[in-house]
């Protein structure tokens, strides 16, 4: 229950500041643990988007740590990732998702829990208050010393609660490089939290810069005639680094992804436990998602093989209702450190090259670093602040990085052991 | 060749040449990109974001009276607008169909985010058509010629043609109460360059500014405090080629502000954007926000409050009337007052949006800059407001870069032909004042530009275009086809006096016959229906006028009705010409005149003007006071003329 704030406000225990990847993961957590969350993003219909491109890997980790991450999500959240996944036919530690379909269930699916609220807002503002001790003592697990904290809208709302979590991206002094321009946000075409880096300056936070670089999108219909078939023939790239450095591959919908995590994992470690998956919970309508699963029976990714044999993504479908299909940004393509050489126009014979319809950028965005193994901002000789970050403002490096964080973040603002330390190493958080 | 820094996604190539290119994924952006693309120009659609094609940032809705009109002419010459509201629609409802036909309107509740998906599906799949995400920054004209466009990353694209379609994001800003911040809608960048580069060609901009109302989670509203609006069980279709799937359909509410929400607004109404001055753009009249609506209509005790879903994928629900853009705080109470919202709880607040505008009269017939050639726009940037104006628009202007670009002379619509024609004739030779909407009365023969006729008026134009096929032709001309045989038939038909049509007829609370009638004449009766009829004729000729389709059904019956009132219209538009000079007398007495608004009354008092003409081109005097003012006008000639000849004959 959200406790009466000053006014008839209802008071939500804890406000997330941002709804993608990690901010997601943690109202879910905080919901299944029976803790009032508001949720605040400045945009409601980007809830739930994956703000970096299409593809999610598992890295080193391989599928043991995809498994495991998406096992410690809460049933329902998970469902969404899964139904709106699709693994090639290979042995490749990687999926992709629809990222439009991800986004729109994971707010159905986060819609639906109890406790849980959205609210538009673009928060410019952060406060930590001296608070009178409050009957819950969760939101500082235990530790003493109450407080409250209350954040402030661009649209003049000011919203007070026990507990704080940033999962705003890179969108701390965020900015975009694209081409010859710069945009501001933490990922492109959004309005930047401007004001939350003071904020948190003034709060003891320390900094350093990340970057993440994307790829390009291009019409899936410009790539078939364009870059795939060239791929899918073997041809100019196949000679590049070896025969099979580009290979074609099937994408199906219930392939590796779904056949581990139901059966429990071939590889799959024993943390995952055993893990049931809904039926899609797209409307029986809505057609392009039946197109999706249609033609995802039928649909060709790229995927390029290293020298060390390994399977990486290249080009992958963004999704049905998208129509687009995404590149993977140059130094993920290569192996080894061996500089792709794909890109160079003249090996690759693209003088035809089509009109990217997203171009590939940088994203240049702070990272609190004086964060806890939990996530918490820990300044020293300071008393714990109800303030944590989460995703990659907190250092996550990748999606699974943030859905992990997401989780623990939640689980720690209430007091549950985190669970999950094993996805999320320390040294991935501390830079 | 590659260079050292590269721009494209591959190799550092910089540049694309295309026939057309189109600014801004709006309602107007993709119909002008999908009609240039599909009449064979090469063409691209730049828009600041990818994921927001489409995208409907204030009603959930498509059509209404005078709107739904727009959307189905739009269909008929070939565009998307309708077909996507069929696809996305989870409510269709034909409005007034207690009334005449000229204000029936099909009105679809359309999901959100599944109308923005089948609209990026769709242009995702048309040939010709290629979908970049970036912004416009600046103009490259050359003699007062377009040659192309430049993206704010760097690449460029030639082009013989630009449509700008940049709805509310030329250096827009967001407002609500005292506060603003830059953007397009909430949450979107706005475009900050390319009105800088408008400027700089000579072309005159304005701002304007649009409000949207709050949302609120649909699971703490009492439906049992408020009146269930649901859609028809069989509903029509705004396409003329496809019938909707058919699905389960959801329901709106209907509620109202009561004097409680009205205190709540004039306590508050010096935090208004409007009263602070944080919002200097004029804003729209016929869509006001509640406290506009306040100080309007100070007597009215109440106005309606529809609460409409956003789609089957989300709580979300929208609150029709009840647009503001005061402090969040008042919003919540707003609500609160309100029968059935007491417990709402606030998802999005409403605001309102400030943005540049290019003034119309800048603009030909053929939506085409007067100064800059190859300079196309369409929707919003035209300040007008809705998703139907900014569709038909967006049409229009499509066809008229593809037809530019192709040396052909411009597709212009004329005022008797469709609402489309009144919507740009409206724009361009009157200028616009405030944002604008679509009326029928803005019409002045609007019995002829129904919602059921639109294929008939238009999809032979369509189909001269390149955009309507042959195979949809077929089925336009199969229906006049049928209309014209049926419509003999009934000549032909004859229902004979007698005492059991009599029985009949007196049922339905009209007079018996005299003598036997032609079928036709008989469902002149405004009592009579087509169903009716069938029963009133012999059993052979039941059985041949009942195999007539629905939508023959329709046009016969609107034909039979008011052919009248169809006749005189269709003469008026002959007239028309000759009105244009006729004088008015300058002791014409306005204030008594019946049918005329207010508004006309006030201008038309104060202005005097000396002919009907003139009188046509003031400002807030609509075509439908003309029609008015004829009538009264040539009925005051006919008796002055009488009064002559009696005094001539004392």
């Amino acid at each position: 229950m959200a406790a009466e704030g000053p006014g008839s406000r209802p008071r939500p225990a804890v406000i997330i500041i941002g709804a993608g990847v990690s901010g997601c993961a943690c109202a879910a957590t905080l919901s299944a643990s029976g803790i009032p969350v508001v949720v605040l993003n400045s945009a409601l219909d980007a809830v739930g988007q994956p703000g970096y491109g299409p593809v999610v890997e598992g890295g080193v980790g391989g599928w043991d740590r995809i498994i495991e991450t998406l096992a410690v999500l809460p049933p329902a959240l998970r469902s969404v990732w899964l139904d709106a996944s699709a693994a090639p036919d290979v042995e490749a530690a990687f999926f992709f998702v629809d990222r439009r379909m991800l986004s729109i269930e994971s707010k159905r699916a986060l819609e639906g829990m109890p406790g849980l609220e959205f609210r538009q807002g673009l928060v410019i503002d952060l406060k930590v208050m001296a608070g009178e001790p409050t009957r819950r003592g969760t939101a500082g697990g235990g530790e003493g010393d109450p407080r409250r904290v209350t954040v402030s809208t661009a649209f003049g709302e000011t919203l007070e609660a026990e507990a704080v979590v940033l999962a705003v991206g890179l969108g701390l002094g965020g900015e975009v490089r694209l081409g010859d321009g710069v945009l501001p946000g933490g990922r492109y075409g959004e309005s930047s939290a401007e004001g939350l880096q003071g904020a948190l300056e003034s709060l003891g936070a320390v900094f350093s810069r990340r970057s993440i670089k994307l790829g390009s999108w291009f019409a899936t219909h410009g790539v078939d005639c364009g870059i795939g078939r060239r791929a899918g023939r073997g041809g100019v790239f196949g000679g590049v680094g070896g025969a099979d450095r580009y290979r074609r591959a099937r994408l199906t919908a219930s392939g590796p992804l779904r056949e581990r995590l139901e059966g429990g994992g071939r590889r799959a470690g024993a943390s995952a436990g055993p893990v049931t998956t809904s039926v899609t919970m797209w409307p029986a309508h809505y057609p392009p998602a039946v197109h999706w699963s249609e033609e995802l029976r039928s649909t060709d990714v790229v995927v390029t093989v290293g020298l060390d044999g390994a399977a990486r993504p290249w080009l992958s479908p963004d999704g049905a209702a998208l129509g687009e299909t995404y590149l993977m940004p140059v130094s993920v393509g290569s192996a080894g450190g061996e500089e792709d050489t794909a890109y160079d126009a003249d090996e690759a014979g693209l003088e035809e090259e089509p009109v990217a319809s997203r171009l590939g950028h940088e994203v240049i965005g702070l990272v609190v670093t004086n964060v806890d193994r939990t996530g918490r901002l820990t300044v020293a000789g300071c008393p714990p602040l109800p303030v944590w970050i989460a995703g990659r403002a907190g250092g996550a490096a990748d999606y699974l990085e943030s859905l992990a964080s997401g989780v623990r973040v939640a689980r720690s603002v209430s007091g549950a052991p985190a669970g999950c330390d094993k996805v999320l190493p320390p040294s991935a958080v501390i830079a | 060749m590659a260079e050292k820094s590269p721009v494209s996604g591959l190799t550092g190539r910089r540049a694309w040449t295309y026939d057309v290119v189109v600014v801004g994924g709006g309602h107007a952006g993709c119909e002008a990109a999908l009609a240039a693309a599909r009449m064979g120009c090469c063409t691209a659609i730049v828009t600041l974001h990818l994921d927001n094609i489409a995208l409907m940032p204030c009603n959930p809705a498509v059509g209404g009276v005078g709107k739904g009109q727009l959307t189905r002419e739009v269909d008929a010459l070939g565009g998307e607008q309708g077909r996507n509201a069929d696809r996305a629609f989870i409510q269709l409802k034909m409005l007034n169909t207690s009334k005449g036909p000229a204000v029936r309107a099909l009105r679809a509740q359309a999901d959100k985010r599944l109308y923005e998906d089948w609209m990026k599906v769709v242009l995702s799949r048309t040939p010709n058509l290629s979908l970049i995400q970036g912004e416009a920054v600046s103009l490259d004209v050359s003699r007062e010629t377009i040659t192309g466009l430049r993206l704010a990353d760097g690449r460029r694209l030639y082009c013989r043609a630009v449509v700008l379609a940049t709805g509310t994001f030329l250096r827009a800003k967001v407002v609500v109460g005292d506060r603003s911040y830059p953007a397009g809608r909430v949450g979107e960048l706005p475009a900050q360059h390319l009105s800088g580069s408008l400027r700089a060609l000579g072309l005159e901009l304005d701002r304007f500014q649009s409000a949207t109302p709050p949302r609120i989670d649909g699971t703490t509203i009492d439906p049992g405090r408020m009146v269930l609006q649901e859609g028809d069980p069989q509903p029509l279709s705004f396409s003329h080629w496809q019938l909707p799937a058919p699905r389960k359909q959801v329901p709106c509410y209907l509620t109202h502000t009561t004097p409680a929400t009205h205190e709540v607004v004039s306590a508050h109404l010096h935090l208004s954007p409007l009263r602070s001055g944080s919002v200097s753009g004029k804003g729209p009249r016929y869509c006001p926000s509640i406290d506009r609506k306040l100080i309007n209509f100070p007597d009215r005790e109440q106005h309606p409050v529809f609460v409409e879903p956003e789609g089957v994928s989300t709580r979300e629900m929208y609150l029709q009337g009840l647009t503001t853009s005061l402090p969040v705080f008042v919003q919540d109470m707003i609500i609160r007052a309100t029968p059935g919202l007491e417990r709402a709880r606030l998802v999005r607040p409403g605001y309102a949006v400030e943005y540049d505008y290019l003034p119309p009269q800048q603009l030909t017939l053929a939506l085409h800059s007067k100064t800059v050639s190859g300079l196309f726009s369409a929707g919003q940037i035209n300040g007008t407001s809705g998703y139907e104006e900014a569709a038909a628009q967006g049409l229009m202007a499509g066809i008229n870069a593809a037809l530019y670009v192709r040396d052909r002379p411009p597709f212009i619509l004329c005022r008797d032909q469709a609402y489309i024609g009144v919507l740009i004739d409206d724009l361009v030779t009157k200028g616009v004042d405030e944002p604008y909407r679509m009326f029928t009365s803005r019409a002045e023969y609007r019995l002829l530009l129904r919602h059921d006729n639109a294929a008939d008026r238009l999809s032979h134009l369509g189909h001269g275009l390149g955009l309507i096929s042959d195979e949809q032709m077929a089925v336009v001309e199969k229906k006049q086809r049928a209309l014209a045989e049926y419509a003999e038939m009934l000549d032909t038909i004859q229902v004979h006096a007698g005492s059991e049509s009599d029985r009949l007829l007196g049922s339905l609370g009209t007079a018996p016959l005299e003598e036997s009638q032609s079928a036709a004449k008989v469902l002149r009766r405004p009592q009579v229906t087509y169903a009716d009829l069938v029963d009133l004729v012999s059993p052979a000729d039941r059985q041949r006028l009942s195999s007539a389709p629905t939508e023959v059904v329709e046009q016969l019956e609107i034909q039979s009705r008011y052919e009248g009132y169809i006749r005189r219209q269709r003469a008026e538009i002959k007239r028309h010409t000759a009105t244009e000079t006729l004088a008015i007398p300058g002791d014409f007495e306005y204030r008594s005149l019946e049918g005329l608004t207010y508004e006309a009354k006030d201008k038309l008092s104060r202005i005097r003007p000396t002919t009907v003409g003139q009188a046509s081109r003031i400002p807030g005097v609509s075509p439908a006071d003309i029609s008015v003012l004829l009538i009264h006008l040539h009925r005051f000639l006919h008796a002055s003329e009488a009064l002559e000849t009696d005094a001539a004959a004392c």
